[in-house]
């Protein structure tokens, strides 16, 4: 990484902005960080004056269901005062139609209502004006429910004054119309009432329900015309207006996107300063295109002279190792100057996953999901997927399982000259655990080893000698396992004389690693406050070391436990399935392997993840950095716009 | 057999476990008006579909219809498998319904409004009664009623009263609840024997006798000098009861409603209520009862008992309900309405 720093005058701060950000490499930063104070400069609140005129745009072609992004011809156009003007005038224009057009969509609505209240009355089979005209009659529109229908019938049906004609029914009632002679008006009325008939008020209208329903329907066949007028005058004055309209949005997104990196630079009377990142590689490039604003000083340095603001982080990684980045990213990516461990993560989570989930069949089930899942939903976790099931598939051979089945890959250890599999999980139980505790082992040591490099890189020799992660930590380390391993198998691996003294000269050191290691790093001697505090604090961490040495080995048992609950698991459906030839029995180990491709998919997944962040990582790793994350410019090349507009010629 | 009553048991298990709570009924008393009830009840699932079907009106008097009809369907539902599995006890419901009806028919037509009765009554329950609501409900005078009582067993007894020296309500009241405790207690001891008669007998008896004492309690309190209790014969019309014949006989010869209640709270419902908690007598006796009906609900291993407390139970959510409805129409405080819900 280097560190851009550019000052020069206000006005040119834009273009210059574009120039830097234009290859989609530069990082900003605050710049007030790596000012000082005394110099007057401050960092200014400006208002982008471009997001109201884009904020109408947007909102115009929402209204109009229009793409904003085809521009055909960007250059040239220019933001002026005049911009906002023009685009107002138009917003007027559109909004005279849009409220016709609502207005329209009122009158569709109102005909529509008018055909629903109409429509329960449909088979009344009389003229509503000759209803309504009734002198000595009234009717009531309304709606009654069946309950209350069957009051009204069983109830009031010899009533010499009610009359009810349901004209429609739906799931709760019936639609009609009742009569009363208006003497009896009154009683009628509350007779109804208290049968909870909900009436409608029915406006008046001329002729039958039908013919009233036809004429609203003829009325709406009218207005849907006009509004096919409306949107034919619109799309007429987008025909016209369209391209400039979309030409000066992209403008306008584009300057507002560089008017939002502004607030990144500190101000002084007319001149500015702005600092970012680019990777070293970058330099060049940049070097030329800010030739064009000579009046622009530009300093780029490497990050050790910078203030105290860490450079950020970008992982450049070789293509297998890439989709592992999404692990360390999630606990956290290295320092600037720390070591970039998704290259490690890549092989050890692998071999990992490779040693719980062996099954050659099953691995390959593996890969097919993850490509499915990478390809056609643009997943991460399918890419990783890919290398796990290959490996998977290894160690299916090396188990001699495929699908469950154990006996499948016989014929081809015979071809091979092998006198059976090379491992048979549920015969060699303690076997499969040993190995796994031996990987631990190595994997401990390995972490420590890069903790080793990690603290040689950061300066910190003191550390790297003679903390529980460097030197004296390993010969602790293997000192005490050679003891353990003396001990439960009576072979030695290290003498026991030596492997004692590696033990007891590297628990002192450990003890006084605070005086010994501090002193190193720190240039100078690090002196205990107390005695006894010292000895108190020193003898629990020292304690604290050995438990962890153990747990953290001990821990990766659980690659052994998981290559046996896998084999077992396929024992229980193998049981369950019974013959595996007959039709019960396929389903059953189909459906068995389904689960156990995603049961134990998840498993290993979580404990290959859970080994690399608690038993490695916390052994040598921080993961304090910072994203590199790039200024980004809506990427509007004229290239794109073009191929855009051709395509949507082309559809129309 | 064993099937059907295990269907028994098990919806109503099931149709307990849909119950309002407490918290649904906190939430009920402090809605402001019915469209608020209306909505909060929709919300629950006992209540969903009733109250989403279209052309639902907020009104007090179509809620509570509606929500009457809602018990109704869930006895239905029950009795349904009681019949099937050839078990009489679902009679209990129909004789309790139809005397109801009769009753209310009654008291609309005496009180010189004959179209009360037919505009409160749930056309649903025509479907299950002997006798026709409907035809009740066009009848204009006790005359008529007698005549649609037909070849009812009700038409002796209501000749009976028509026949009485005095013709009032009370002498309706009295007459059709004697005959009907003659006949629960008739078929319960025809249908059931040894223990499940003897819960059955016990929670019925318990929810009469909850209407006994508190109207016994009232009558001392509040009409002794109208009506005093010597002159009521209470032995020969209360049958069934968990209270003593001696004790029955007691009753009339109370000076004061305090004498009465020292003597119930010595006796088999001794647990039931406290004198000193300011809830009323009636909603302190029905809301023990309510407990008693859960626990029976919960460990009971006959069907027709556990039938019985669950409608028991679902009867005194309707009343809930629809004391609620009232409350919210009448804007009684939600404290108020809380301490008078049985819960």
């Amino acid at each position: 990484m280097k560190l851009v720093m550019v000052n020069g005058p206000t006005a040119q701060l834009g273009k210059v902005i574009g120039a830097l950000c234009s290859d989609g490499n530069f990082h900003p930063e605050k710049a007030d960080s790596f000012i000082s104070p005394t110099m007057g400069y401050a960092p200014l609140n400006e208002e982008n004056p471009y997001q109201t005129t884009i904020s109408v745009i947007k909102d115009l072609a929402r209204q109009f269901d229009v793409s904003l992004e085809t521009a055909k011809k960007v250059k040239g156009t220019v933001i002026d005062e005049k911009t906002q003007e023009y685009v107002e005038q138009l917003e007027r224009r559109l909004a005279d139609f849009a409220s016709q057009a609502a207005s329209l969509n009122d009158q569709i609505e109102t005909c529509r209502a008018g055909i629903a209240q109409y429509s329960h009355f449909l088979g009344l089979g009389v003229k509503l004006e000759d209803i309504f005209a009734c002198k000595f009659i009234v009717a009531r529109f309304g709606h009654l429910s069946k309950d209350s229908y069957l009051k009204l019938t069983r109830g009031y049906g010899e009533h010499p004054y009610i009359l009810f004609v349901p004209c429609s029914t739906d799931s709760d009632g019936y639609w009609g119309v009742y009569f009363a002679p208006k003497e009896h008006e009154d009683e009628v009325d509350r007779i109804f009432a208290s049968l909870h008939f909900d009436r409608m008020h029915v406006p008046s209208a001329v002729g039958t329900t039908e013919e009233i329903i036809a004429r609203l329907e003829e009325n709406i066949t009218i207005i849907e015309a006009q509004q096919n007028e409306l949107h034919e005058k619109i799309a007429e004055i987008w025909k016209t207006e369209g391209d400039r309209i979309c030409a000066l949005y992209v403008k306008l997104v584009q300057s507002s996107d560089l008017f939002e990196l502004r607030k990144y630079a500190v101000f002084h009377e007319k001149n500015c300063f702005y600092v970012g990142w680019i990777p070293a590689k970058s330099e060049k490039r940049l070097r030329a295109r800010l030739e064009k604003y000579p009046a622009f000083s530009v300093e780029i340095e490497d990050p050790e002279k910078g203030d105290h603001v860490r450079p950020p982080t970008r992982l450049k990684n070789l293509i297998f190792f890439r989709p592992y980045s999404f692990f360390v990213e999630m606990y956290g990516l290295p320092s600037y100057n720390d070591i970039d461990i998704t290259g490690f993560v890549a092989i050890t989570f692998t071999l990992l996953f490779g040693i719980m989930f062996g099954d050659v069949g099953q691995g390959l089930a593996l890969i097919l999901v993850g490509l499915a899942m990478w390809k056609l939903k643009g997943m991460a976790l399918g890419k990783i997927l890919l290398p796990c099931g290959f490996a998977s598939m290894i160690f299916g051979f090396v188990f001699g399982s495929v699908f469950g089945f154990e006996e499948a890959l016989d014929p081809l250890y015979e071809k091979l000259g092998m006198r059976g599999k090379p491992i048979s999980v549920m015969d060699s139980i303690n076997t499969v655990l040993v190995f796994a505790i031996g990987i631990g082992i190595a994997l401990v040591v390995v972490a420590m080893c890069l903790n080793i490099v990690s603290s040689l890189k950061k300066g910190k020799i003191g550390t790297a000698l003679f903390s529980e992660n460097g030197l004296t930590g390993i010969a602790v380390y293997l000192g005490g396992v050679s003891l353990v391993y003396t001990f439960m198998s009576h072979k030695t691996l290290i003498p026991s004389n030596i492997s004692v003294m590696m033990l007891a000269v590297g628990l002192l050191i450990l003890f006084n690693k605070e005086i010994i290691a501090g002193s190193i790093d720190e240039h100078h001697l690090v002196k205990p406050e107390s005695i006894s505090d010292y000895i108190m604090q020193n003898l629990f961490e020292t304690i604290e070391y050995v438990l962890s040495y153990f747990s953290n080995t001990v821990s990766f048992l659980r690659v052994g436990a998981f290559v046996i609950v896998h084999a077992s698991m396929m024992m229980v459906v193998f049981t369950l399935a019974g013959d595996p030839k007959s039709v019960k029995g396929i389903i059953v180990i189909i459906l068995g392997n389904i689960l156990v491709i995603a049961l134990e998919g998840l498993l290993s997944g979580i404990q290959g993840l859970r080994l690399e962040f608690y038993e490695m990582f916390s052994r040598f790793y921080e993961g304090e950095g910072r994203a590199f994350e790039a200024a980004k410019l809506h990427a509007f090349s004229e290239k794109k716009l073009a191929k855009k507009a051709y395509h949507k010629s082309k559809s129309n | 057999m064993a099937k059907g009553a295990n269907a028994v048991l098990a919806l109503s298990r099931a149709l307990y476990g849909k119950r309002l709570t407490e918290a649904d009924y906190d939430a009920l008393v402090n809605c402001k008006t019915l469209t608020e009830f209306t909505g909060v009840l929709k919300s629950k699932p006992e209540y969903e579909a009733l109250l989403s079907a279209p052309g639902v009106i907020c009104t007090a008097s179509a809620l509570e219809e509606l929500v009457s009809k809602r018990q109704f369907e869930h006895f239905a539902s029950i009795c349904r498998y009681e019949l099937a599995i050839g078990n009489r006890f679902y009679q209990y419901f129909i004789i309790k319904t139809e005397i109801e009806q009769i009753l209310r028919c009654t008291v609309s037509l005496l009180s010189g409004n004959s179209e009360i009765y037919l505009l409160q009554m749930n056309p649903f329950l025509d479907k299950h009664v002997h006798i026709d609501l409907f035809a009740l409900g066009r009848a204009n005078s006790l005359q008529e009623v007698l005549a649609v009582l037909g070849r009812t067993p009700y038409e002796r007894i209501y000749r009976s009263c028509l026949n009485a020296e005095r013709v009032s309500y009370l002498t309706f009241e009295l007459a059709f609840q004697s005959y009907f405790e003659t006949a629960i207690k008739k078929l319960i001891k025809d249908c059931f024997s040894g223990s499940e008669r003897k819960a059955l007998l016990e929670l019925i008896s318990a929810s009469l006798d909850i209407k006994l004492i508190s109207s016994t309690f009232r009558a001392l309190k509040s009409y002794k000098d109208i009506l005093p209790l010597a002159q009521v014969p209470l032995q020969s019309m209360v049958t069934l009861t968990n209270f003593s014949e001696r004790e029955v006989a007691q009753f009339g010869k109370f000076e004061s409603a305090d004498a009465f209640l020292e003597s119930v709270s010595r006796g088999c419902y001794k647990d039931w209520f406290s004198r000193e908690s300011e809830l009323p007598l009636e909603t302190q006796l029905s809301r023990s009862l309510c407990d008693r009906c859960k626990k029976q609900i919960r460990f009971s291993v006959y069907p027709s008992v556990v039938m019985f407390c669950y409608l028991l139970l679902s009867q005194f959510q309707t009343e809930n309900l629809v004391r609620i409805i009232e409350g919210i129409k009448f804007q009684v405080p939600a404290q108020t309405l809380r301490d008078g819900l049985n819960l």
